[in-house]
């Protein structure tokens, strides 16, 4: 069954109800025809300046705090005492973790019906192959 | 009637008021009006019982403890029933008679098995929690393109089937402790109390087992392929109820059986460190939300492992608050599948355009998820890292931190990101529907009101009498830099073209080993049983049909015995049978 056949089939359950049924009510537009949103307009740009300017900002208070305060005397590591150790272990941990996961997707990645229960589906045109769906399952 | 309601269990309202919703009385809206209401009604007979509630009974020479309220059962008596009171709102659209009840008799079975006081009684709503939670995955949901309705048959069987297996070791086990335990003169055998701690190697079979039992539903590593396989495929409405209660009435389990088992804490750290890898892969939001499920219950199990009051505390605020922006998270991505028919990243992007409320509502789920300080997740689960750091787990302690940057990723950045922003789709869904909105509304309330008053929540809900002050300079500032400069890292991918682009995909996982490789590995055995069987059976069929065909040949009207038979040969055929006896007769004397 096509996605666009799923959705105007409106199976019934007892006493005629429809069951289950997803309302997908959505419409596609050109994104290019549109007057851009705000994040188009500089929004994003802002937030990301914005971002910058916080890690600039929790930096240095975290060095004068460790500098002048006694916050990073109750620390419970020896690594916690460099003023920004946790801004390090973030980044590098961000930043690892997707290189790993990158490198990952090399040795687990398949096609999406590998198993057979996932098809490549167009939530707006019926353009699912239907001979997929129709082939035989992939039976041992 | 007061008096007959005050003594019934927690959770069973709901559980009735399920099973009355099955009989053709309500349909339609008020259907789903009559669920809501009872989820409510059974978390006002909830919070009326008494604190200390105790229900014991005796069944086959066992006495049994069917209900018992204390303080760390409560924690999840509250989450569940808020839980199942959200869902229920969330789902007034849902006007399935099976699903509806399925969702409460589920729920009920869950708080069931919290306060179960014996393993015999936590078994039975081990069982029912599997089976009610199956209609949420296997029910139809027409238009819903990430599952293909022939195969959500398929899934629901292999979710079953991991479930049941849960529940029979969980049965070996407390049949093996019931026999040694009666061999040893324990009193009760069955208690479910503090099962074990320490170090698991020198455990017994029957403590294996039964941890085993946990471990499936908790997801531990290997074991956890059920979850990122059946809950992706549930109903948009399904996904929110199963996300609540299955693998936190293991990890409430694991808490009150096995606190301060050291394995625990290893098992923890790489549940929260693997799924994350995943999480960074896939493509379906909500196989995304499953794989960062998985990750934060690493974190409970870390919490249980240590085992110290701080620790439990820990681990048990951190279920309360993981439930609700979990929640929020699966709620705000439904509410997408609903609209649009999809929850997959290829297919989305700059929804917030027309759904402003539901990207507001996701953002707060993943700031909580993320462990923004002023919401949920910071609050719970910098007790759990405190308690590690306490302990001087030095390795412990590093590894969550990189899980939390983990987080951050997948949660707290990607499921906003690719659903309502990155590259427009050009699709305009409509805002989600009022209940739908209403429900994230008060859940992501809930979320900021945790983490803007902590000691009230920690006052109203910790089982055990802990002091903790999570907003310390040094705390929030250092988790201001790892979430700062985490997210700076993603800038920085970003702006170096490094960060995977989403791809229709599927990544494989452990569930390879059953799913391909084992049949491939077994598939010359199993055809070779499968045809001596076969055979074994047609030549069975041959012996069978050859007598009846014997007996009908002598049946028949024209057959021996079916026949007219003639005076004279009746006669004969007596005087032959006298004769016979006679003699036998004589030769026994």
């Amino acid at each position: 069954m096509t996605p666009e056949a799923a959705r105007t089939a409106e199976p019934t359950g007892e006493q005629g109800i429809a069951i289950g049924t997803l309302r997908a009510e959505v419409s596609r537009v050109d994104p290019t025809a549109e007057s851009p949103g705000w994040l188009e307009r500089g929004g994003g740009r802002l937030l990301i300046r914005l971002l910058y300017a916080a890690c600039a900002l929790v930096l240095v208070v975290s060095l004068v705090v460790s500098l002048v305060g006694h916050a990073f005397d109750h620390a419970h590591f020896g690594f916690e005492r460099f003023f920004a150790f946790y801004a390090l272990w973030g980044f590098a941990s961000f930043f690892g973790l997707v290189l790993v996961a990158k490198a990952w997707r090399r040795v687990v990645e398949r096609p999406e019906d590998y198993y057979g229960d996932d098809r490549p589906i167009d939530p707006l045109t019926p353009s699912a192959p239907e001979a997929a769906a129709d082939a035989p399952e992939a039976e041992p | 009637m007061i008096e007959a309601l005050s003594n019934l269990p927690p959770g069973a309202p709901m559980m009735l008021g399920g099973l009355l919703l099955l009989l053709p009385w309500l349909r339609g809206r008020a259907l789903t009006v009559a669920s809501f209401g009872l989820a409510v009604a059974s978390y006002l007979h909830f919070l009326a019982l008494p604190s200390d509630l105790t229900i014991t009974a005796s069944i086959f020479g066992l006495d049994l403890v069917p209900v018992r309220l204390d303080a760390l059962s409560r924690v999840w008596g509250h989450i569940f029933h808020i839980a199942a009171v959200l869902s229920c709102l969330y789902a007034l659209h849902v006007e399935d008679r099976q699903q509806q009840a399925a969702g409460l008799i589920y729920a009920g079975a869950a708080i069931g098995a919290v306060f179960a006081g014996d393993l015999a009684t936590l078994f039975v709503w081990w069982e029912v929690t599997a089976v009610a939670s199956l209609v949420l995955i296997v029910a139809p949901e027409p238009g819903n393109a990430d599952r293909d309705p022939r195969t959500a048959f398929r899934v629901g069987m292999r979710y079953l089937l991991i479930q049941v297996l849960s529940g029979v070791l969980l049965l070996a086990g407390l049949l093996l402790r019931l026999a040694d335990g009666a061999a040893a003169g324990d009193d009760p055998p069955l208690a479910f109390g503090q099962l074990f701690s320490g170090d698991l190697l020198q455990a017994d079979l029957s403590t294996w087992l039964i941890f085993l039992a946990f471990g499936i539903k908790a997801a531990f590593p290997l074991l956890h392929n059920w979850l990122q396989d059946a809950y992706p495929k549930a109903t948009h409405t399904g996904s929110v109820f199963l996300s609540a209660f299955t693998t936190k009435m293991a990890i409430y389990a694991l808490a009150r059986g096995f606190a301060g088992t050291e394995a625990l804490v290893w098992i923890g750290v790489v549940m929260t460190a693997f799924p994350i890898f995943y999480a960074v892969l896939e493509n379906d939001l909500r196989r995304v939300l499953s794989y960062s499920l998985n990750n934060q219950l690493g974190f409970m199990c870390v919490g249980i492992g240590i085992g110290s009051e701080l620790a439990l505390a820990g681990a048990a605020a951190h279920a309360f608050a993981h439930i609700l922006y979990k929640s929020l998270l699966f709620q705000s991505v439904g509410a997408v599948l609903y609209r649009v028919g999809t929850a997959k990243a290829t297919e989305l992007g700059g929804l917030y355009k027309s759904m402003p409320w539901t990207t507001g509502f996701c953002i707060v789920g993943s700031m909580s998820i993320s462990a923004f300080p002023l919401t949920s997740g910071f609050v719970t689960k910098s007790m759990i890292l405190s308690a590690a750091a306490y302990e001087h787990r030095t390795v412990v302690f590093l590894a969550l931190l990189f899980a939390s940057a983990g987080v951050l990723d997948h949660s707290g950045i990607k499921i906003p990101y690719f659903a309502f922003f990155a590259h427009d789709s050009g699709l305009r869904p409509r805002e989600a529907p009022w209940h739908m909105l209403v429900a994230m509304g008060v859940t992501a309330a809930l979320c900021l009101l945790i983490g803007c008053l902590p000691g009230t929540f920690y006052g109203w809900i910790l089982p055990f009498d802990v002091h903790y002050e999570p907003y310390t300079t040094l705390h929030s500032l250092t988790q201001y830099q790892l979430l700062f400069f985490a997210i700076l890292a993603f800038v920085a991918l970003n702006k170096l073209g490094i960060y995977p682009h989403e791809r229709r995909s599927t990544n494989i996982d452990f569930d390879w080993t059953y799913r391909r490789l084992a049949p491939a590995a077994l598939g010359p055995l199993t055809r070779s049983v499968s045809r001596a069987w076969h055979g074994a059976i047609a030549a069975g069929m041959r012996r069978v049909r050859t007598v009846i065909d014997g007996a009908h040949d002598l049946f028949v009207p024209a057959g021996v015995i079916g026949r007219t038979w003639t005076v004279g040969q009746i006669v004969l055929w007596i005087m032959t049978l006298t004769a016979g006896y006679l003699i036998l007769e004589f030769l026994r004397r």
